[in-house]
């Protein structure tokens, strides 16, 4: 009975103006995580992200065969007990080729978005916070990036540096950073006029302090969800690549390269194809349901 | 609405001198000199420089550049170097194929997005509504080129009634619209259904039931106008990834268009037909963008009148 | 004795959340007679809102208990078709935030056309000379030209009237005006009150007026019903609701109005403030906040008893139980 007097006293004594900032954080982060734990799709998509993290990481323990071991004897079979997911044209388990592919889609997505989260969220933050001329000259750029489709620019990009995994993880990087810029600031441009940061301002702190301890923190919401959303678009679009050509070379048990080369024999071994292409739907998905359920739970009226 | 129009245009330039100096320096991106690329390893010296000055790629990149621009003013797109045709001319030839595409695709996307986000968004939480979002979670996750491969095994395997591929007839068409149609519908229904929910909390759909307006004309009339910008944004950035999406079922279904070339150009190391595909897919989007932003104005009179008086 | 438009009868609107059941309204009997205005007052969270938008069957709540009734139909035991018939027609609502309240994307003459058109059958040109003539009688120049003009060219002012006219344009019994000025300038809230004034007077329309400010209370109300907590605590004719409050609550809201006599320097404030929907306790809802409050207000719920002619209140303070207890 005697704590929640005390705090409305509190509420009382402090400005309202300031009643919503930082102070609250921990209620706050309270308060997501139980409207996660209660969102079925987040957890679902929680449950499969940790299922493929669990399988990239064991896949030398788990996976019954060398994902690159050829076997002559056993060329393209159908599923069978002692190959679940049957094998292709050079006699090589699939299933254990899935689990070491994981390795490589979540790689590529997660390396892919870290670069996008960096140079976005930095440039987004320039663009936002100082606002100006810098401003400006961040955003023409960032529209004349987004002018052009964004798997075609991905393309053109690895095209010129040349197939391969590295390249493959540049291009999927800067494909997202335009969204991430976006974002940012205008998730920056929402905080930056609020009371507690004109108040830290005013009580002369530098911009490198309100940037990294008042403004990133309060817009860090929108730049999460979007976070998990462009993982999930980071390894269709990298599986893509890969697909024609672009990204994995062959030996690699890349997915979307292991469904290219599937195709030659979708007649008489559809499995080929059909197997890898549900992987990558299945961990896209996963990463889908975690960013719809982290914008649930965070904010559903966030526009991410 | 004229002003708006004009202006709209000005705004482009910038936009277009980007472009134009993005697509000049992924050609200056290419690792080693292209002279040397197109004459080939047995050539003197002398043979690549002749290319060199050929190409003008020997003297300062700002004149390159000016150069550049100043060919693309003229429609000169570059010439490929595999065929020595101009990059426009084998452009074009293609295009028809994949403006065919992206037109389907375009209709199937607005009449299945469209139509399961509106029935989604008029009972949420009801079982229809979690069947279209669950369909729609599915359809943006899965790959394109997968589905493409589905489609064939189903439809020109298993019950062989269409094509598996080529781009001659309509019936080349009806598959590979299909795969990219649905991926993009999947967007758009999401985004319509939850424009629509939050159109229907505001204040005047309140005052539309007030008045007596039946359900589905407050959803149709009411709801849908003003959930039409966003809708619109998403359709004219799906057209953009339909674009691009179209390199991916193309070859899928060995289609002779655009994307297909753009690949094979990549393949080839035909950089200069990459460049003039890139830039004309880029020019294509700033266009549907353009009418993207002339469609909100005419949606939504605020638009029209607020930038003519800022 | 003039006849009963529309009659609530132990009205309870409940919504059903995440977070559990809230009785926004809880158990209201109001009666409003034809050609009378009757207000209700009270705080945000009051449930006074919901009050008007169960009458429409307009709220997201679910109406668990009592009665609806307007102009001998029972509103609650009509079909959704029916309902629309009256909703515009008979029975016609403006709302508080002018600027959201009419659709951006249409015109005016849209807007008013429709509901011309939904409810009266006339002909094209009729329909027309309807809206110019309603858009007239709100006071707005240049009806024809407005007609096409759209609502973000409208000051808040202009777009009240307008929302005046669709809601006035097909004759309706009663009109509901939930908090119709509190969005809008001083000098602005005049007229339209004034504007309200007038079309009441010359067509016979009676008013549910729902506000929290006690000088439009004041200005436009015969009768005035007081809410707290989602249910009534004091109702009388407005002339008593001034001269003798009973219920502190009451006391309350009008020691806390700003008077040209008053030389206090601060304005009074009643302490503390509205408990959210939903919290609710054992006896009198005002108890916690009010300065009378005894032993028995803590511990039992008063009922709303009649305390003078035409007069009823929810309080302890003038409940003849109360009385005897304590005696």
């Amino acid at each position: 009975m005697s704590e929640p007097k005390a705090a409305s006293l509190l509420a009382q004594s402090i400005p309202s103006t300031y009643a919503d900032v930082p102070a609250k954080r921990g209620a706050l982060y309270k308060q997501v995580l139980k409207r996660l734990k209660n969102n079925k799709r987040s957890l679902l998509g929680l449950w499969m992200v940790s299922l493929f993290i669990f399988i990239a990481i064991l896949a030398p323990w788990i996976s019954p065969y060398d994902p690159l071991e050829q076997n002559m004897d056993k060329l393209l079979q159908a599923p069978s007990l002692s190959h679940p997911f049957g094998t292709d044209e050079y006699g090589r388990d699939i299933l254990s080729r899935i689990f070491y592919g994981s390795r490589i889609s979540l790689m590529v997505g997660i390396v892919g978005v870290v670069i996008s989260v960096v140079f976005g969220v930095a440039f987004g933050t320039i663009a936002g916070y100082f606002g100006g001329k810098i401003e400006s000259v961040i955003m023409r750029v960032t529209d004349i990036f987004m002018a052009f489709p964004g798997f075609l620019l991905a393309l053109a990009i690895v095209s010129v540096l040349g197939p391969g995994m590295v390249n493959l993880m540049i291009a999927i990087g800067i494909f997202s950073v335009p969204s991430f810029i976006w974002i940012t600031r205008s998730a920056v441009l929402s905080v930056k006029n609020k009371e507690y940061i004109e108040a830290s301002r005013s009580m002369g702190a530098k911009h490198r302090r309100i940037i990294f301890k008042h403004i990133i923190p309060n817009s860090i919401a929108p730049i999460i969800v979007l976070s998990a959303l462009r993982v999930a678009t980071a390894i269709l679009s990298a599986s893509g690549l890969s697909f024609l050509g672009m990204g994995a070379q062959p030996p690699s048990p890349e997915w979307g390269a292991m469904l290219s080369a599937g195709r030659e024999f979708l007649r008489t071994a559809p499995h080929l194809s059909i197997v890898p292409g549900i992987a990558i739907m299945l961990v896209v998905l996963g990463f889908n349901l975690l960013g719809d359920g982290l914008r649930d739970a965070l904010d559903p009226k966030m526009k991410v | 609405m004229f002003n708006y129009v004009l202006k709209r245009l000005l705004q482009m330039i910038p936009t277009l001198i980007g472009v134009s100096l993005l697509s000049f320096i992924i050609l200056q991106l290419v690792p080693g000199d292209p002279a040397e690329l197109i004459a080939g390893l047995d050539a003197s010296p002398e043979e690549v420089q002749i290319i060199r000055e050929r190409l003008g790629t020997d003297r300062p990149l700002y004149e390159q550049y000016i150069d550049y621009n100043w060919q693309l003013l003229q429609g000169d797109f570059g010439t490929s170097l595999r065929s020595d045709n101009p990059v426009l001319q084998e452009i074009l030839e293609r295009f028809p194929s994949t403006v065919n595409l992206t037109i389907l695709a375009t209709l199937v996307t607005v009449v299945i997005g469209l139509f399961s986000g509106i029935i989604a968004a008029t009972k949420p939480g009801s079982v229809r509504d979690h069947t279209a979002m669950a369909f729609s979670l599915f359809g943006i996750s899965m790959p394109v080129f997968w589905l493409g491969i589905i489609l064939i095994l189903v439809f020109a395997y298993y019950i062989p009634i269409l094509p598996s591929g080529g781009s001659s007839e309509l019936k080349h068409f009806v598959l590979p619209a299909l795969v990219l149609g649905i991926s993009s519908a999947a967007v758009l229904s999401r985004l319509t259904r939850s424009s629509i929910l939050e159109v229907i909390n505001q204040d005047y759909i309140r005052t539309a039931k007030a008045k007596g307006v039946r359900q589905w004309l407050i959803i149709y009339k009411h709801a849908l106008k003003n959930a039409f910008v966003p809708i619109i944004t998403v359709i004219g950035m799906e057209i953009g990834n339909l674009l691009g999406g179209a390199v991916l079922t193309e070859t899928v279904f060995s289609m002779n268009g655009l994307g297909r070339y753009i690949i094979q150009s990549i393949q080839f190391r035909d950089y200069s037909a990459v460049q003039g595909s890139i830039l004309f897919v880029a020019l294509l989007f700033v266009i549907v963008n353009l009418l993207v932003d002339l469609c909100y104005a005419a949606v939504d009179p605020r638009i029209r009148y607020d930038r003519k008086e800022a | 004795m003039k006849r009963k438009l529309l009659e609530m009868k132990a009205l309870k609107t409940y919504f059903y959340t995440g977070d559990g059941v809230v009785p926004a309204v809880d158990g209201i009997d109001i009666t409003i007679y034809e050609g009378e205005t009757v207000g209700i007052v009270g705080e945000s969270g009051s449930g006074k809102s919901v009050t008007s938008l169960t009458a429409m069957r307009l709220t997201p709540g679910k109406v668990v208990e009592g009665s609806v009734t307007f102009d001998g139909r029972d509103i609650l035991a009509l079909s959704e078709k029916e309902m629309r018939g009256v909703r515009g027609n008979d029975m016609a609502m403006i709302f508080q935030e002018p600027m959201t309240a009419l659709n951006p994307v249409f015109t005016i003459g849209e807007q008013l056309l429709e509901a011309i058109r939904i409810h009266m059958k006339l002909g094209r040109s009729e329909t027309k000379a309807r809206a110019i003539e309603m858009l007239r009688l709100v006071g707005i120049p240049r009806p024809e030209q407005m007609l096409r003009e759209y609502p973000h060219r409208l000051s808040g002012g202009m777009r009240q009237r307008v929302m005046i006219a669709i809601a006035m344009a097909c004759n309706p019994k009663l009109l509901i005006a939930d908090e119709p000025t509190t969005a809008l300038d001083v000098t602005i809230q005049a007229q339209i009150l004034e504007l309200m004034q007038q079309l009441k007077t010359s067509q016979g329309t009676s008013i549910l007026l729902i506000t929290h400010d006690l000088g439009v209370v004041a200005e436009m109300c015969d009768r005035v019903a007081v809410m707290y907590g989602g249910q009534i605590v004091e109702e009388c004719d407005v002339l008593t609701l001034f001269t003798s409050p009973k219920h502190p609550y009451t006391q309350g809201l009008i020691k806390s109005m700003p008077t040209l006599e008053t030389n206090e320097r601060r304005l009074y404030s009643i302490p503390g403030s509205v408990p959210p929907p939903g919290s609710l306790r054992d006896g009198c809802r005002f108890s916690p906040r009010c300065e009378f409050a005894q032993a028995i207000c803590h511990e039992r719920h008063p009922q709303l008893e009649a305390v003078g002619a035409g007069h009823s209140a929810r309080c302890w303070l003038h409940a003849a139980e109360a009385k005897e207890a304590f005696q």
